[in-house]
């Protein structure tokens, strides 16, 4: 008993490492991808929340709750297609160029976004967004290709 | 650009984290109100009705017989133009053809790659793929190749061009869909009989459910499934994606076995599958506690259960209304009440209660479950 306690107390420790390492800026890529703060917050909770009960059975923590947050939101969002598209919800202390990032990448197709966001952001390269998004890295490519080409004119169309 | 683009997403850091100290409290966004039975019902009605004047309009416009007895597809003036077109927004959510492609990819375990002009790629070693294209002109003329994800030389071309399917049905796994035009696709730079386009012919014409076919530079490869049993799901799913196939995991309550461990792996171990293929998982939960006033985590004999499932790899997080939505046969009466196992609540198992008997034990995840013989839930 007393080594199951040592190696529950490592385990979570092993996660606040992580949440201190990764969380705010897996918040910050959930932000991006769903641009909108309920969904970010309940995806980083729900993603560490799972993670926390998995314990030592989650041989790379890091990678499970950045997978686990994206596809929660991912979720989320599909839920959300039938109610209203969430509003711009960046606070007005967001520097502009944030805010007009996260507008502008609102226009795209969710999976772009997800694969823009873990690529540029998140600094994944595309076998292993493939991982975090459930796909395979030909299809996380023609994403990347097709998002990048779209955010460019977007953005330039912006700067214009 | 590849840098500026770097540069400008290195601005999201300028967010303001509200979390240090830790994340936020679990809680449930409420999903949005959906309509009840009835109403849906009602709708599938309406729906039908409005499908069979849709295949009379068609068969009556484009004729009956075979595809090369049909006229030529229509223009991409006439697509862009045409009723039902999802073309005058950067990404329609609520376009009826943007559904209807995510209910066919749904369906077939296939993946959408571009919503706005509903480009659908099929799996890794589906032997097939699917393209349903609004408006060619917005992909240059053609269809990007993308050789590894057909198998056995033949790139099978199902979809349309445009306009709302006229009929589709499921056959042996698989779907196929009838519709009236034909669609434009260049595959592996090469046209139909491994034709090379002309400049002016950059894509070839293929007519729906035709077989295209295409030269392969290199033999589809393929990967041996590992033996998984008694692994934990975390290390199945490791296992899977070093291998570079794409798993489904599904939790059950299975007797005699250690919980949280894999018990059965479909395809099995030492089959030999393409590159992305899916792999199901199914692992062993802790026993299910029961629901007050049930007798059995499932109230019906062993032989009158009946499993049910497709392949569906998001999980998907929210609660009962997503179950309640995606299996029929759940009465208005049922409860759908989550599994908790000690005071952890988990979104893995969920039970339908129908007069305090469980009837069925769903899983979240990959929506796939125990169902009793009878009681019409996902069908048994």
């Amino acid at each position: 008993v007393e080594q199951d306690a040592v190696v529950a107390e490592s385990d979570r420790q092993r996660l606040e490492d992580v949440y201190r390492e990764h969380g705010a800026k897996l918040w910050r890529a959930l932000m991006a991808y769903a641009g909108d703060r309920d969904v970010a917050d309940e995806a980083l909770s729900e993603a560490f929340a799972q993670a926390a009960a998995r314990g030592s059975a989650l041989r790379s923590p890091e990678r499970w709750v950045w997978t686990a947050a994206f596809r929660i939101a991912g979720g989320l969002l599909k839920t959300r297609r039938l109610g209203h598209p969430p509003a711009d919800q960046a606070s007005e202390a967001d520097a502009t160029e944030t805010v007009e990032l996260l507008a502008t990448l609102a226009k795209l197709p969710p999976r772009q976004r997800a694969a823009l966001v873990l690529h540029y952001y998140g600094g994944y390269r595309t076998r292993e967004i493939a991982q975090i998004l459930g796909s395979t890295a030909a299809t996380v490519r023609v994403h990347l290709s097709a998002g990048r080409r779209r955010l460019r004119t977007l953005l330039e169309a912006d700067d214009d | 650009m590849t840098d500026d683009l770097k540069e400008r997403f290195r601005s999201l850091d300028s967010l303001e984290f509200p979390y240090r100290e830790g994340p936020p409290p679990v809680r449930r966004i409420r999903p949005p109100a959906v309509p009840d039975r009835r109403w849906r019902a009602g709708t599938a009605v309406f729906a039908l009705l409005i499908g069979g004047i849709a295949l009379g309009f068609a068969i009556r416009a484009f004729g009956g017989g075979p595809d090369d007895e049909k006229p030529p597809p229509a223009s991409s003036e006439e697509i862009e133009t045409g009723p039902g077109t999802c073309d005058d927004g950067p990404w329609i959510e609520h376009c009826p053809e943007a559904e209807w492609a995510r209910s066919v990819v749904d369906v077939a375990g296939l993946e959408i790659v571009d919503e706005q002009t509903v480009l659908v790629v099929g799996a890794p070693g589906a032997a097939e793929f699917h393209f349903w294209a609004m408006d060619p002109a917005l992909h240059g003329g053609s269809v990007e190749p993308l050789p590894e994800i057909v198998a056995d030389g033949v790139a099978r071309v199902i979809d349309h061009v445009d306009g709302l399917p006229i009929y589709g049905f499921r056959s042996n796994a698989r779907l196929w869909l009838w519709s009236h035009h034909g669609l434009n696709v260049w595959v592996d730079g090469r046209g139909p009989g491994g034709a090379t386009p002309s400049r002016e012919d950059l894509v070839a014409l293929v007519r729906a459910s035709r077989a295209v076919p295409y030269r392969s530079t290199t033999p589809p490869p393929s990967v041996t499934i590992p033996n998984m049993v008694r692994l934990t799901d975390q290390q199945g799913m490791i296992a899977l994606d070093d291998l570079g196939l794409t798993w489904i995991v599904g939790y059950r309550t299975v007797d005699g076995v250690d919980p949280w461990r894999i018990t059965s792996v479909d395809p099995p171990a030492g089959s030999r599958v393409a590159p992305g293929s899916i792999v199901r998982l199914l692992v062993a939960t802790d026993v299910t506690p029961l629901p007050p006033g049930a007798t059995d985590a499932l109230d019906c004999d062993v032989r009158h259960r009946e499993a049910f499932g497709g392949p569906n790899a998001r999980v998907l997080p929210g609660d009962s209304l997503y179950i309640v939505g995606n299996l029929p046969g759940i009465e208005p009466e049922d409860d759908v009440v989550q599994v908790t196992f000690g005071d952890e609540r988990w979104m893995g198992l969920w039970h339908v209660i129908r007069n305090g008997s469980v009837v069925a034990v769903v899983d979240y995840g990959s929506l796939d479950g125990v169902a009793c013989q009878g009681s019409g839930v996902a069908g048994a």
